[in-house]
């Protein structure tokens, strides 16, 4: 461990949550201000208020990399804000922005990952720096006269030594290789100072040039810190400098002088302050959102729930019978209390629920980054993006969202040359669209590209010797789900996003592990899409709920269509014995719940009891049942492994729920008894 | 033997079913309740009594004597489920009686030859009972 400080292991959560937030903050103002003509003065604060926060926060971690890194872009930006006027390459702008989001983003993986070292950012900081300084010769003309150095203080030990280094003329950055001569260093002496004394300053590289790096240490063994120094990268000498006597006390330590300058930086940093005042209100809709744990959320849930159940028990406690007739103003409490549990109830279950726009956002991120080096100029368009799913289900959408995106871009849509030869004039799209579907979340990521060739997948398949029955056997669907078996890949080419054969294989093996489903259309020239189908494991569904003998269940309205009351003329029976209803001169197999889950009833007249008629991904079938409970609200729970291994979910019960008077109701999953009885 | 070292101490729950004495490692035991209204699931084995609803937890219940091939046991107002937790799954077990709580020494537990068994080992009890040990793992699992 030890990557960050001991003792702030308990602000890691916190940290890099904000982190990620800032990030994200600032990949929407990237991507928003890239397409404008300029960044305005708002963004550029705003950028720049990101960075020192992520580099203020960085360095109470005692992420000395990060911080360093978010330093270089503050000071990039800090240039932009100070000199508005300063002329600068757009392009090479957003890239040194991007990349280092990029590799902050990373490190934050970094950090939570054990097995990873935290990644050395010094050359990244070295081109954002260079570009810095590029950008501020731009504006003066006239390098301002360097400081000069004192090199010993008054009263200093006669055991400091002072080696004084210098670099070649063309050393790029010499500041950032006496940072790592100075590492190097660390192994065989103790550095005191430096002059100059801060080499992140943004003056050090000039100082460094003109006057050399003069390195003030202790050390036993002489001639080793000079071997090593001389060894270094650009290094032209490193000499000992003899102490001499001090020169006139009158004159200012030169030596601070460097970080006086930052600090009247620094100073005006307030005086910007009206400015920033007014962004923030700006920026007041942002920080109006706290973030929770979500397993506090859970807890919430549960307990709510608890509350709920106890107040029913409460108001409806027999005790009160005694009391009947002087009770009218704790019924009328008990009235109030229960409306408010009721809002109670609503409200905690709406806060785990975000709309999926979350996840689809980062796309564009993607896309952009892919436009740029593609040069396929595909838009990216976004449907439904505001169906609300459960927390968990967005963050297990990213990863595969991001592979089938890239995907998509990479292999999916077609080179602009073979569009046009191939008479394709609409622009090449994206499409992510997001909808409910009967209990489940349904993501689709659809291209209007090449679309995939099932022949030439089960070709491939047999080369790689994964198919598991004769060819010819295949369906097309059969065919292009085979893509989703590991090592396999229909791009020859190996690129950068893709290409790999491992990266479908791990998209379908992360849906299926949340009970997911994926699922591949395909059309040869018109494009392809990829179907993720997400149980909506905590969210809310509206169900139906029917009695069957003395069992509840409870449907999805969703895939509820029509219910209605059995006309005997209606009903036909075939010569097997199944009994088919009419619905508007087509008909409908009857399922009987009460025979299918072998539930005794007494209710065995189809025209007695009540006929729902059903369609799930276009199976349809009427399910009979005793009578209609109600409508209710509820919150789907998985049933516990220890049930499911019963194939629970494969008999035709996909989950159960606790109900508000803490009931427990079961849910039929429509689809699967059909499937059961009918196959598919 | 009574004045071993505790750390060697086991403590386990013993209850009764089908007439004969068992028990459970009592450090997995979360609650002892009353019997509930229980929700029947259909089409699943017959010792799987349904779930629960406990403090908005759904949990499974089984019927620990029809599992272990007890017919006819009948339930009262003194029997109970025990709910236990392991590995983060919590299940009940519906017992008859639950008996007390005893501390037992490891020599006092022989671990069953055949490792599959719902029942793990064989505990002797100071007076010279002899209780099986139920497996909770494997209910968890199988």
């Amino acid at each position: 461990m030890a990557k960050f400080d001991e003792g702030m292991e308990s602000m890691l959560d916190t940290y890099i949550f904000e982190e990620n937030q800032l990030l994200e903050q600032l990949d929407e103002i990237l991507m928003r201000t890239e397409k404008a003509d300029s960044i305005l003065p708002d963004d550029i604060a705003e950028i720049f208020r990101i960075m020192h926060t992520i580099k203020g926060s960085s360095s109470m971690m005692g992420l000395a990399n990060m911080q360093k890194l978010s330093h270089a872009v503050e000071d990039l930006f800090s240039i932009l804000r100070d000199k508005p006027e300063t002329p600068y390459d757009k392009e090479i702008l957003f890239g040194l922005v991007f990349d280092a989001s990029d590799s902050l983003k990373n490190e934050i993986d970094v950090i939570t990952d054990d097995s990873a070292e935290l990644t050395d950012f010094t050359q990244q900081i070295a081109k954002i720096r260079a570009y810095a300084d590029v950008m501020k010769l731009s504006t003066e003309s006239a390098k301002a006269s360097l400081p000069k150095e004192n090199v010993f203080e008054e009263g200093e030990s006669d055991e400091v030594l002072a080696l004084h280094v210098k670099y070649s003329d063309t050393c790029f950055m010499p500041s950032v290789r006496a940072m790592l001569l100075l590492r190097s260093l660390g192994s065989v002496c103790e550095v005191t100072r430096t002059i100059p004394a801060d080499l992140d300053a943004d003056n050090a590289n000039d100082i460094i040039t003109q006057n050399g790096l003069y390195i003030k240490l202790i050390c036993d063994d002489k001639n080793a810190v000079q071997s090593i120094a001389k060894v270094a990268m650009d290094v032209v000498s490193a000499e000992w400098y003899e102490n001499k006597a001090p020169q006139a006390a009158a004159e200012e330590k030169p030596a601070e002088q460097p970080k006086e300058q930052e600090k009247s930086q620094e100073e005006q940093r307030p005086a910007d302050a009206s400015k920033k005042e007014q962004k923030s209100s700006h920026s007041a809709d942002k920080s109006s959102i706290i973030s929770v744990k979500l397993s506090k959320l859970d807890a919430l849930l549960d307990l709510v729930g608890e509350i709920v159940i106890t107040e029913s028990s409460v108001t409806s406690s027999p005790d009160l019978k005694a009391l009947e007739g002087s009770l009218e103003r704790f019924n009328a409490s008990a009235r109030n209390l229960k409306k408010l549990t009721d809002e109670l109830q609503d409200v905690v279950m709406s806060i785990r629920m975000v709309p999926v726009s979350n996840a689809f956002t980062k796309m564009s991120r993607v896309v952009r980054d892919m436009n740029q080096k593609l040069k396929k100029n595909v838009e990216l368009v976004f449907v439904g993006q505001e169906t609300e799913v459960d927390k968990s289900v967005v963050d297990i959408l990213n990863d595969p969202l991001m592979h089938l995106v890239r995907n998509a871009v990479d292999h999916g849509i077609e080179e602009p040359d073979v569009r046009a030869r191939n008479g394709k004039t609409e622009k090449p799209t994206v499409t992510l669209r997001a909808e409910n579907e009967s209990g489940e979340v349904v993501i689709t990521v659809e291209d209007n590209g090449a679309g995939m060739d099932h022949l030439k997948i089960l070709e491939k398949a047999k080369k790689k010797g994964i198919l598991r029955k004769p060819e010819n056997e295949y369906t097309k669907q059969e065919a292009l789900s085979l893509i989703m078996k590991a090592g396999f890949s229909t791009n020859d080419k190996v690129t950068e996003y893709s290409g790999r054969g491992v990266g479908m294989d791990v998209v379908c093996q992360n849906i299926e592990k949340v009970g997911g489903k994926l699922v591949v259309e395909s059309d040869l020239g018109v494009g392809s899409k990829f179907i993720i189908r997400i149980p909506l494991s905590l969210s809310i569904t509206d169900v139906m709920q029917l009695a069957v003998g003395n069992t509840e269940l409870s449907v999805p309205i969703s895939s509820v269509k029509e219910i209605f009351k059995l006309k005997p003329e209606t009903l036909v029976r075939d010569t097997e014995g199944t009994e088919l209803v009419m619905i508007r001169n087509r008909c409908y197999p009857v399922i009987r719940l009460s025979e299918y889950f072998k539930i005794p009833t007494e209710v065995t007249e189809l025209t007695e009891g009540i006929m729902l008629f059903c369609e799930d991904s276009h199976m349809r079938a009427c399910l009979f049942a005793d009578r209609l409970v109600g409508e209710q609200q509820i919150v789907v729970k998985p049933f516990s492994p220890l049930l499911t291994q019963y194939n629970i979910a494969e008999n035709g019960l996909s989950g159960c729920s606790i109900l508000a008077d803490g009931s427990i109701t079961l849910i039929a999953d429509v689809k699967a008894i059909i499937t059961n009885i009918f196959g598919s | 033997m009574a004045n071993d070292n505790t750390a060697e101490r086991i403590r386990l729950l013993t209850f009764f079913v089908g007439g004969e004495q068992y028990c459970a490692d009592i450090s997995s035991v979360t609650d002892i309740i009353k019997i509930p209204a229980i929700t029947y699931i259909p089409l699943l084995p017959e010792y799987i009594l349904g779930v629960i609803n406990l403090r908005g937890k759904v949990v499974p219940i089984a019927d620990l004597a029809l599992r272990l091939g007890v017919v006819g046991e009948e339930y009262d107002d003194h029997s109970c489920i025990i709910v236990f937790s392991v590995r983060g799954q919590s299940a009940g077990l519906m017992v008859k009686r639950v008996g007390d709580v005893i501390d037992v020494t490891e020599q006092q537990v022989c671990p069953n030859v055949n490792a599959r068994s719902f029942i793990s080992s064989i505990v002797t009890t100071e007076e010279g009972n002899f209780l099986k040990k139920i497996n909770l793992d494997e209910i968890t699992e199988a």
